[in-house]
């Protein structure tokens, strides 16, 4: 096995310094705990994975800022839960829909979003945890 | 008071649309709400087909939509719904 060689140890080093600096003030945002901890209570500490079956339908701009469509349409079999979550809120948690089978994994509705931030949808089908994210912008056009 | 349309699909799924209208006026500067929708749930035929549960991030005139199989025309949907202030209210919807 040849050994790093110094000029890529030095590039490998810089590389993660910069992205050491670019990443930690995200991690420690207060608005990413209060988000990690929604998550934490909604799927009992599991880590939801991106699934593209997690359809989530937004504008990237909103209208208004008081009530922004969100579309979840799940191509997923078994979902018992659908749950919304906006990313800098105070409490993140802004919807859960607890489906019977009778119930069809979609659902619309409007969502109260006051700055740029993240919606994530949270979707459990099988007894696992899903999710999908998409960014939405409300700082141009009216309130 | 709650607005609703229902709409049969060609799928034979049926949409249920509410709306929680308020007359309340939004300047859109307003910070976190004190009054926002809290629980909703929805029962076919007196058997539970949707709950939910909402925080201050819904929309203040709540918006939403909802799809159900296995439905006849004249099927009975009771809407339940209550505010985190303790305010209620029922609604009966029969099916198309």
């Amino acid at each position: 096995m040849s050994p790093i060689s110094p000029p890529r140890r030095r590039f490998l080093r810089l590389l993660a310094w910069c992205s050491g600096w670019t990443l930690l003030p995200r991690l420690a945002r207060p608005d990413d705990d209060r988000l990690r901890q929604s998550l934490k209570e909604l799927t009992g500490g599991v880590e939801p994975a991106f699934h593209p079956g997690v359809g989530l339908r937004m504008p990237s701009r909103a209208v208004s800022r008081l009530a922004v469509p969100v579309r979840v349409n799940c191509r997923l079999r078994h979902v018992d839960m659908i749950a919304l979550l906006v990313r800098d809120h105070p409490d993140p948690l802004a919807a859960r829909f607890n489906l019977s089978p009778r119930t069809r994994p979609y659902i619309r509705t409007h969502l109260r979003i006051l700055k740029d931030s993240e919606v994530i949808a949270v979707v459990r089908a099988d007894g696992r945890y899903f999710r999908q994210s998409a960014k939405i912008s409300v700082s141009e056009g009216c309130s | 008071m709650i607005e609703y349309r229902s709409k049969r699909r060609s799928d034979d799924s049926v949409e249920v649309r509410l709306f929680f209208p308020t007359n309340e006026t939004w300047t859109g500067k307003e910070t976190w709400p004190e009054r926002h929708l809290d629980h909703l749930s929805v029962h076919l035929h007196g058997v539970l087909i949707l709950e939910a549960g909402f925080g201050p991030g819904i929309a203040p005139e709540p918006f939403f939509a909802l799809r159900i199989d296995d439905t006849r025309p004249g099927d009975r949907l009771k809407i339940h719904w209550r505010t985190n202030q303790g305010q209620s209210g029922v609604l009966e919807i029969i099916l198309p």
